[in-house]
């Protein structure tokens, strides 16, 4: 959710997903979480949390992050896997940012390993699955940045993150910019694609995060 | 400036409207098919100039197929057909115009989205002449891959890496007809379920199933050994593979899954050798971490969804790579991804394997297969340094001003690289360099086109009924770019070239750079500088401007390093008769015409002719020639018996020339390495050499009584006195003019024999037999 306000903030259409089962909080003691469905308003979440020790969920920063996806978004949404139930929110809440359908996305970043193998498994199934029936062949980059889930390590890894869209938008950015050339024989000379400037974005972005380990695929749905 | 404006506006407007047009279909599909008429008819109507209205219109027709916008099948079926025109206007009619790579992607994935349209209208309404349009178009494209198409080309490995997005979208439509041309396992008979080939019914006209099928099963191969290949796959291109081998591994099972499986079961991310090139270690082992991610996705899929759950040894050897998968992954992440002290610690078998790998690799680069980073056989723009470069553009050399070096130890720079490269990579680096010349000279439509584009924006650029006119002129620099001169840059170009396109009509033209006509120019017409090979160097321009640039003349050699040079080409002759074996073939033609031509074959003793033929005649300087017949000797004295053939022919070409010489006919230089043969011969004749003994006495054009008293000691030789005497037999009964010379000798052996009975009969029975009147008791 950190990544999601940094990025948002910088300019980017972001939508943010769980891929558990359930949002799962630290409770009141170890062997009792706090769980909440997806789809529970940020504002619920933080009121139970309130209602607990406080003083227990300000020194884990449990409260702050609440707080700050308060005024991120409505509620937790889950990763819209294939053939199952949804648990997010409506559409309508993301069609004003020019959000397609529900996955109509450029880029996914995970910030667990875990997520990145139940996002790529995702797609992995829609190719199976839906194969040649309604696959549109839609590209979509994914992205794994290894965060720890803790209040001051996501402020490090949103910022990393930010960086990582950045160095991707450059390289959009750069691709296109013969389009509005006038010397068109640029392109067909020496353009590199976007595609093709992927793995050297991310190699540099790697070489200056090296306690970030990246993950990177492309999956079509 | 103004009608540039207007320009710009109309095609604005135009953009609009398609946008307007693009919502509407969409809302209302009943307006679909007459939009996506207009919407073709602009698209191919639209010059290449006008990219970004081509661009619209593609992006929309991709939106309606591709996106699957038109949500109805039957409609996109339909209206299939009509794109096979438009396809095969940007495919394949302008594939020599160096085509726009977004244009090419967009086009490759609407192919893609209606082949299998394509095909089912071609089984309900069969029209053969549209389904070979689009199958030429399909092969075309499939036979770009894995090039860097539409990219022009640098070298095969680099290129697995670029042009990804093009890559992949081929890769999307092979999966495409793999699938279209492969049986369905079901029968179900609704084509929009799962079209393929078991829809084609036993006398269609044209579709043969058989054909299709084999053709599937061919680039199914083809995908599966991409995965096997060598050389690590960049991660964007595995990924779509996969993603394309996971369709088909639903929809045509019996065909593949098998194969797929043990293909997956055996990649190994560490046995795949780095490309050729790829220099950033940190890209390439993030490649393999990103691979092997991928490949543990895979079999995790495999694995809980229960896809190998009847075969309990299959399954176990998945359980296994993926714990290999999981602990690899692990071992990284604990020791870094900077951290490349992991691929140092490769057990023995990977290291063995890669060291094999990099032998192949060695092998094949000692056959030409890949030497240079930019191999591309197209110049990127007409100037020596793009004709010429064959190495990456960002290599910090690419930017050395060679011309700061002087001439002497420029041509020894040359004269030591050119000895140090193998004949492949010298015959390989040429033909690129001259493909490069023969694709500037043979396409003036590439060689121009960047004039053409930049004009558009020049008020004095004339466009009228789509006849261009450039003027181009010789002009006096203007003080400003005197000094900054940059070959890339029209602005600073020296010549123009006057030209008329369009019309067909061509006014000094400028292909080689310098044999412009300077009567042509005309300074009251619009201008447009443009660069021409030969015009760019900075080196001598003003010699260039003069008209009266002159090449210097080379320094005069000393005697010493010609006889040096020469004892190098003399050395590579007789290296070239050990390698060479058999004759070249040479056309009858070529024969016919040149029958004066003293080598018209080469064969394996043509070098003798050759050196032979220079040392008498080629040369005007004794000391070179006797370089030449020194050298010739002391090769052909290794092996004398052996090499009599090379030793008669150059002999008789010695005695020739001799001869022919009108002012002095000195055979000195004949007899002298005659009697250097002979002595070196005779000591080692056995008696068994009769037949070569005997030839080379026959074949010499010339003996002199000391050549022929030399076979005294053969005689006079128990083991080899048959061998003497059957040759001067042989010269008594067939060289009437040394039989004196025979007999001679004989009476002297006869007088100096002594008590040697035996040679003394055998002398006086020849004296006898051929010389009665001699008197010998």
């Amino acid at each position: 959710m950190e990544a999601h306000k940094v990025l948002r903030s910088a300019g980017y259409k972001v939508r943010s997903y769980g891929t558990g089962s359930s949002v799962r909080l630290p409770g009141p003691t170890i062997d009792k979480p706090n769980v909440f469905p997806f789809t529970t308003p940020y504002t619920k979440i933080l009121s139970t949390l309130k209602s607990q020790d406080t003083k227990m969920h300000k020194l884990t920063g449990v409260l702050e992050m609440t707080q700050r996806n308060v005024d991120v978004k409505k509620a937790p949404e889950r990763w819209p896997f294939f053939n199952q139930p949804p648990q997010r929110l409506p559409d309508s809440e993301w069609s004003a940012l020019g959000f397609e359908d529900e996955l109509d996305f450029d880029i996914v970043v995970t910030c667990e390993e875990r997520c990145f193998d139940s996002v790529v498994d995702d797609f992995l199934a829609r190719a199976y699955f839906e194969g040649g029936d309604t696959l549109t062949g839609r590209t979509v980059h994914c992205f794994n940045v290894e965060i720890r889930d803790e209040h001051q390590t996501a402020l490090i890894g949103g910022k990393a993150i930010l960086k990582l869209a950045d160095l991707l938008s450059e390289c959009h950015r750069a691709s296109l910019e013969w389009m509005n050339s006038k010397d068109e024989n640029s392109d067909l000379l020496d353009v590199v694609p976007f595609e093709d400037r992927i793995p050297d974005a991310i190699t540099k972005w790697q070489a200056e995060h090296p306690n970030l380990p990246l993950l990177y695929c492309v999956c079509y749905h | 400036m103004a009608s540039e404006t207007n320009q710009q506006n109309e095609e604005s407007l135009q953009i609009t409207q398609l946008l307007e047009a693009e919502k509407l279909a969409l809302e209302n599909s009943q307006y679909f098919e007459q939009i996506l008429d207009t919407t073709i008819s602009i698209c191919l109507g639209t010059s290449q100039s006008h990219f970004r209205l081509q661009m619209q219109c593609l992006n929309m027709i991709h939106k309606f197929f591709y996106l699957r916008k038109i949500e109805s099948v039957e409609l996109r079926r339909k209206n299939s057909t009509k794109l096979i025109d438009l396809l095969d206007y940007f495919i394949i009619q302008t594939q020599d115009q160096l085509p726009n790579y977004l244009i090419i992607q967009k086009c490759i994935e609407i192919l893609n989205s209606v082949y299998d349209l394509v095909f089912v209208e071609m089984i309900k309404t069969p029209n053969e002449n549209q389904w070979l349009k689009i199958s030429k178009i399909r092969d075309f494209i499939i036979d770009q891959w894995p090039t860097s198409y539409p990219l022009l080309k640098l070298n095969k490995e680099t290129d697995l890496s670029r042009s990804i997005g093009c890559k992949n979208a081929i890769i999307k439509l092979i999966g495409k007809v793999i699938q279209t041309h492969l049986p369905s396992p079901s029968n179900d008979s609704e084509e929009e379920v799962d079209v393929s080939t078991s829809m084609i019914s036993e006398n269609h006209i044209f579709l043969n199933s058989q054909t299709l099928n084999t053709q599937a099963q061919s680039l199914l191969d083809s995908l599966l050994d991409y995965i096997a290949g060598d050389v690590l796959i960049t991660t964007p291109v595995f990924s779509t593979i996969i993603s394309t081998l996971m369709v088909l591994f639903k929809t045509r099972p019996k065909f593949f899954s098998s194969k797929f499986l043990s293909f997956m079961l055996g990649y190994e991310s560490q046995l795949k050798r780095n490309p050729h090139f790829e220099e950033d270690k940190l890209k390439v082992r993030m490649i393999r971490r990103f691979n092997d991610r991928l490949d543990k996705c895979f079999i995790s899929f495999l694995l809980n969804r229960g896809f190998i759950s009847k075969d309990p040894n299959l399954r176990s050897r998945f359980e296994n790579k993926f714990r290999y998968l999981v602990d690899k992954a692990a071992a990284l992440k604990q020791r870094g991804i900077l951290d490349d002290s992991l691929d140092e610690e490769e057990d023995e078998e990977i290291k063995r394997i890669k060291r094999r790998k990099l032998e192949i690799q060695k092998e094949q680069e000692d056959k030409g297969n890949s030497f240079f980073y930019n191999e591309s056989e197209i110049a990127r723009s007409n100037d020596y340094k793009s004709i010429y470069s064959l190495i990456n553009p960002q290599n910090k050399l690419s930017e050395f001003d060679m011309s700061t070096i002087s001439p002497d130890i420029l041509s020894s720079m040359v004269i030591a690289a050119l000895t140090n490269a193998s004949t492949e990579k010298l015959v390989k680096g040429l033909n690129i360099v001259f493909n490069r010349y023969k694709h500037l000279s043979v396409a003036p439509g590439t060689q121009w086109k960047n004039g053409v584009q930049e004009n558009q924006n020049n008020p004095q650029f004339q466009e009228q009924d789509g006849n261009v006119s450039i003027k181009v002129e010789k002009q006096e620099h203007s003080e400003e770019s005197d000094d900054d001169y940059d070959p890339t840059n029209d602005s600073g170009t020296r010549s123009m070239v006057k030209q008329e396109y369009g019309g067909v009509k061509l006014e000094g033209q400028a292909h080689n750079g310098s044999d412009y006509d300077s009567n042509l120019m005309d300074q009251s017409t619009s201008q447009r500088s443009f660069p021409t090979p030969g015009t760019h160097e900075d080196d001598g321009e003003e010699e260039l401007n003069n008209g009266a640039y002159i090449l210097p003349m080379p320094k005069q050699l000393e005697l010493s390093q010609k006889k040096e040079h020469l004892q190098l080409i003399i050395n590579n002759f007789i290296d070239l008769s050990s390698k060479q074996n058999g004759t070249s073939a040479v056309s009858v033609t070529q024969q016919a015409d040149l029958k004066k031509v003293a080598i018209s074959n080469w064969d394996d003793d043509s070098w003798v002719l050759m050196l032979s033929r220079l040392a008498t005649r080629g040369l005007n300087n004794e000391e070179l020639s006797t370089v030449i017949r020194e050298t010739l000797f002391d090769h052909f004295k290794t092996d004398l018996k052996g090499k009599i053939d090379g030793i008669i022919e150059w002999l008789n070409e010695e005695y020739y020339c001799s001869l022919i010489k009108k002012d002095e006919q000195n055979l000195d230089v004949y007899i002298h390495y005659c009697t250097l043969v002979l002595d070196n011969l005779i000591p080692f004749l056995e008696a068994s050499d009769r037949k070569i003994f005997i030839r080379l006495l026959s074949e010499l054009p010339y003996l002199t009584k000391d050549m022929i008293w030399k076979i005294r000691s053969l005689c006079a030789d128990p083991a080899r006195s048959k061998l003497g005497f059957q040759s001067l037999l042989y010269l008594i009964m067939f060289r009437p003019p040394v039989v004196q010379f025979c007999i001679g000798l004989l009476k002297d052996i006869y007088q100096d024999s002594g008590n040697n009975e035996g040679l003394q009969n055998e002398c006086r029975n020849y004296l006898k037999k051929y010389a009665p009147e001699e008197q010998v008791a």
